[in-house]
């Protein structure tokens, strides 16, 4: 049984020759250009004891070079299923099918080795349980090196060296780098899992809920240093949420999904102002805002009803048994993908998204629809 | 950390103490009478109390467990029947002999399992490897330490000639530690300690391979694999991981497994601890089977106060209160 | 004794454990090494209860050839299929016999234990207390006691017979038993039906027997099924070293005879016989175990 002692050079002011290693590595990720990732016809499905079920369904999105990208939904909706897959981590029996083109190269279903490559160097992740997602018997410091170690050819004290500048980033102390992550308290490990995440400067950041495990405040304190950061490195970033909130002050596009699929998307301002699909207008809703100076205190309405069985997916639009504008069209053809302008919606009645959105503002009118479990 | 120290001490103690409590009574009530044996060789009444009083069995029971226990103290476990000395001086030279086999045994075999017990739980769910591992490791689990130790010393000491088949060789010219520096040694030594290797290793594997299953689907696993590291370097973090509860498995299978290496020293004629306590009981020599029972359970006490301190060293979570 | 009625809310009267122990019984089945196991088991049960009708010869009768001397070493022939010992007895009959003692003190001692680790496990799992504080002293003091050593030494001075090998196996595998089933217990006792159940007036009798022992019926089979193992290995370990029941021919006695005797090399018919058939049996039941384990531990299903 082999111990891997943590390297403790640290402790000591770093040697010139780690120092200019290091300035080289930093010159060195810093040249790498921020990603550019089309996302077309993913679906991902799994088979189970009781049949097959797709978790995602044609879902297909962009993120230019430079630019966030905020992935929206509730719970159970394929958010996650979805970033996972693009970062190979998907479980072994699972069917993949669309493509993922990273600045050009479709990224899903490469090998282990392939994979690599992309991993953490021109792809990194912010996972979304920080408090089990780092190893208990390793001090968070090894953790780091070892993401860079397994990418650039440097010495440990160099990949060391790096851990802290990250960590200083983070605006996390370097001897802390020597504990292990059950000394970390939630926010810290949050921030150390960013730190690993930025180790590398990788091309496209995966933001998979960074902050749903953490109080509000900490909530906050870890967006605005994620912003932060993402202006000083520009790099690309899809940030995997359910807050709305985030996704409006964070991100250009937006992405909102409903039981697998794309119910809408485009550009952030435009979907949030304006949006086509109930689903939207309910999500929307859902979100608590600080009313504005003199304006009345707005109603917190939230959606009646669950996300239908993906196993048995109900014919026609999935939202159908929840929405209150549903017709019958609905409960029996699968919508079209609208474009207006900018957005996108799967919905059969986007030329009446003017009038819903009128209607979605009222309490009375979730409360008071039709088939509402 | 000084204070855990002392506080496990002073429990492995108490362990001793009450084995020893055991032991005594085991020993003193259970058998009619201990000196009958040596009656039957034609012995005097007068001769027969010497003895009596010799090995401490005049008196009430409480007198004599009170001169047992400070006897125990002060290292005395009186003289074997039928050797006619200190049982020490049976026992001494035949502790390191089952030191030879017992600690590197242990080690190779918890260290090939584990490295074993990794590949079948990193192995692909349900896959021909994992099928295999487990079926084999239970299959071979399931082989009684003595049949294996007669399987090898049939293959490869009476068929193939390549072993001998029993002993520990003759010491001849030379003394002291060179003694067990000779290749005729090394040579006596390789069928026994491969018996105990085989028989250690299958627990390991089935319960290192338990532990990677159980380890490979953890968030912290996915981050490696996010990593980019290789592959093999993320079935690591698995088994470092799996390390623990192997080795707070250990605590009872050490018991077990010092127990199976009395059979394995039988079957080879290997002149350690284990084999001596069964000599010795066969052949009623009380004093000695006590000690040599005795000293095995030390062995216990000592292994698992060495598994607890090295937990604490694989896993960063303990603190030590 | 308060009983609930039929009309008590599925959640509160718990099931029985015979039902609990029926649905882990299949799905252990459904395990195809577990199947492999159980048919060996099956098998090796039939042969014991058959064995005397079975054996050709008295296992302990002497046989003589026709010029009148013993009929010693003979390899396996028509008259004796596995052949003769150095002493003159047909290998044939002695193993036959030999399924008998290993299944009798497999089975004697596993109930013995199961039954025994069980009841303590649930008394100090359950009640907690100076129960639990008096079984965990003692434990932590067994767990320090060398097995093997120890019935070498207690068989011994109690005199080798069937019953004191059982005794003493039963004094062994208590211990571990009863802590296994203890932790059980307290996982089973914290959860939010036995709360209200307990809230609803249920007794401690009727919580224990429809809610404690159908959750950890599986255990308390997988803890059996390994003190079958155990007892097994056990007997015949003590048999090998010289230390079993003279009146009683078993597998270890016949290895231990072959081996004192020297003939380990050239009569391998009487050998290979009793040596297979313990493998077979403990890796019957170890697989057996197995599948309970993989049942026992929700965190080895596959996903």
């Amino acid at each position: 049984m082999v111990a891997v002692a943590s390297p403790r050079f640290g402790q000591r002011p770093a040697s010139p020759a780690t120092l200019a290693e290091l300035e080289k590595l930093t010159e060195r990720l810093a040249r790498k250009p921020a990603a550019h990732l089309l996302v077309d016809g993913l679906s991902i499905g799994y088979s189970t004891l009781r049949g097959r079920f797709h978790a995602v369904e044609d879902v297909s999105f962009e993120v230019p070079a430079g630019t966030n990208l905020g992935l929206v939904g509730e719970s159970g909706c394929g958010k996650s299923t979805v970033v996972k897959t693009l970062m190979g981590l998907q479980p072994e029996a699972t069917q993949v099918s669309g493509r993922a083109l990273l600045d050009g190269q479709n990224i899903l279903g490469l090998d282990e080795t392939a994979l690599r490559d992309v991993r953490w160097k021109r792809m990194s992740l912010i996972t979304q349980s920080a408090m089990n997602s780092l190893d208990p018997v390793y001090c968070i410091g090894d953790q780091i090196s070892e993401a860079i170690l397994a990418h650039e050819p440097v010495s440990k004290a160099t990949a060391w060296a790096r851990a802290e500048q990250m960590f200083a980033l983070v605006g996390l102390p370097a001897g802390r780098l020597y504990e292990f992550p059950h000394m970390f308290s939630g926010g810290m490990r949050q921030r150390a899992v960013i730190a690993m995440a930025l180790a590398l400067n990788a091309g496209l950041l995966l933001a998979d809920e960074p902050t749903t495990a953490l109080d509000p405040i900490m909530q906050s304190q870890i967006m605005t240093r994620i912003r932060g950061i993402h202006a000083h490195l520009r790099c690309s970033m899809i940030l995997v949420t359910h807050d709305i909130a985030v996704v409006a002050e964070t991100c250009e596009n937006i992405v909102v999904m409903y039981a697998g699929k794309v119910a809408e998307s485009g550009p952030t301002a435009e979907v949030l102002e304006s949006p086509l699909h109930p689903y939207t207008m309910g999500l929307k809703n859902a979100f608590p805002r600080l009313p504005e100076r003199g304006a009345p205190r707005q109603p917190l309405i939230s959606i009646p009803g669950v996300v239908p069985n993906l196993l048995l997916p109900p014919a026609g639009c999935r939202f159908a048994s929840r929405c209150p504008f549903a017709t019958e069209v609905c409960h029996r053809v699968t919508p079209p993908v609208v474009q207006v302008g900018a957005q996108r919606a799967a919905c059969h009645h986007t030329d009446r998204a003017a009038e819903f959105r009128v209607a979605a503002a009222r309490p009375e009118t979730w409360r008071t629809m039709r088939g509402a479990v | 950390m000084r204070a855990y120290i002392f506080r496990r001490l002073a429990q492995s103690v108490l362990v001793v103490w009450a084995v020893t409590t055991i032991m005594f009574f085991m020993f003193r009530v259970m058998p009619a009478d201990p000196t009958a044996i040596l009656l039957e060789r034609g012995l005097t009444d007068e001769a027969r109390q010497a003895l009596l009083e010799q090995w401490g069995l005049t008196g009430s029971l409480w007198d004599q467990y009170i001169a047992y226990l400070g006897n125990i103290l002060t290292g005395d476990f009186g003289s074997s029947f039928l050797y006619r000395k200190p049982v020490w001086e049976v026992l001494t030279p035949l502790i390191i002999n089952t030191l030879w086999i017992a600690v590197p045994g242990l080690l190779l075999g918890a260290a090939l399992g584990a490295a074993i017990g990794t590949a079948v739980g990193w192995a692909k769910r349900g896959g021909k490897l994992e099928r295999s591992g487990i079926f084999l490791a239970t299959i071979i689990r399931g082989v009684p330490n003595f049949v294996i130790g007669i399987a090898l010393l049939t293959i490869f000491s009476s068929t193939l000639g390549w072993f001998p088949s029993f002993g520990m060789g003759d010491p001849g010219e030379t003394t002291g530690f060179a003694r067990y520096m000779t290749l005729d040694f090394l040579h006596h030594l390789a069928l026994p300690l491969i018996a105990v290797i085989i028989y250690f290793m299958p627990e390991n594997l089935l319960l290192m391979r338990s532990g990677v299953v159980e380890n490979r689907t953890e968030d912290y696993i996915e981050l490696v694999r996010a990593k980019g590291v290789p592959q093999r370097r993320v079935a690591w973090h698995a088994a470092r991981n799996s390390m623990l509860p192997l080795i707070t498995w250990l605590f009872p299978a050490l018991a077990e497994t010092i127990a199976g290496i009395v059979v394995i020293e039988i079957v080879f004629s290997w002149p350690g601890v284990g084999r001596e306590l069964v000599l010795a009981v066969t052949r009623q020599d009380y004093p000695l089977a006590q000690a040599a029972f005795f000293l095995l359970a030390v062995m216990i006490v000592i292994a698992n106060l060495a598994a607890d301190l090295i937990y604490g060293k694989l896993d960063p979570r303990v603190v030590y209160k | 004794m308060k009983q609930a009625s039929p009309h008590t809310p599925a959640a509160i009267r718990g099931r029985s454990a015979w039902s609990a122990a029926w649905d882990s019984w299949r799905q252990v089945m459904q395990d195809s090494f577990a199947v492999v196991g159980v048919s060996i088991l099956l098998l090796f049960v039939i042969i014991a209860l058959t064995a005397p009708y079975l054996a050709p010869f008295d296992p302990f009768k002497a046989m003589m050839t026709e010029t009148g001397r013993l009929a010693r070493l003979r390899p396996p022939s028509g008259e004796h299929l596995l052949g003769t010992t150095a002493f003159g007895n047909d290998v044939l009959s002695q193993f036959l016999h030999g399924f008998r003692v290993a299944l009798l003190v497999g089975l004697v001692a596993a109930i013995a234990v199961g039954f025994i680790s069980t009841l303590f496990g649930v008394l100090s799992g359950y009640f907690g207390g100076w129960v639990d504080d008096v079984l965990m002293r003692i434990t932590d003091v067994a767990l320090s006691i060398p097995t093997l050593p120890f019935s070498i030494v207690a068989v011994a001075l109690l005199g080798p017979s069937i019953e004191n090998i059982i005794l003493v196996i039963t004094v062994l595998f208590w211990r571990n038993g009863a802590r296994i089933i203890r932790s059980a217990v307290l996982t089973e006792r914290e959860r939010v039906y036995v709360k209200w159940a307990r809230a609803a007036g249920a007794s401690h009798f009727h919580i224990i027997m429809r809610h404690i022992l159908p959750n950890i019926i599986r255990v308390v089979f997988l803890w059996v099924t390994m003190s079958v193992a155990f007892a097994v290995l056990t007997e015949a370990s003590l048999s090998f070293l010289g230390l079993g029941d003279p009146t009683v021919i078993s597998w270890g006695q016949m290895l231990n005879t072959a081996f004192s005797s020297g003939n380990l090399r050239t009569a391998w018919w009487w050998v290979v016989p009793p040596s297979l058939a313990l493998v077979m049996l403990v890796s019957a039941l170890y697989l057996i175990g197995r599948a309970y384990e993989e049942q026992t531990n929700p965190r080895l299903r596959k996903r």
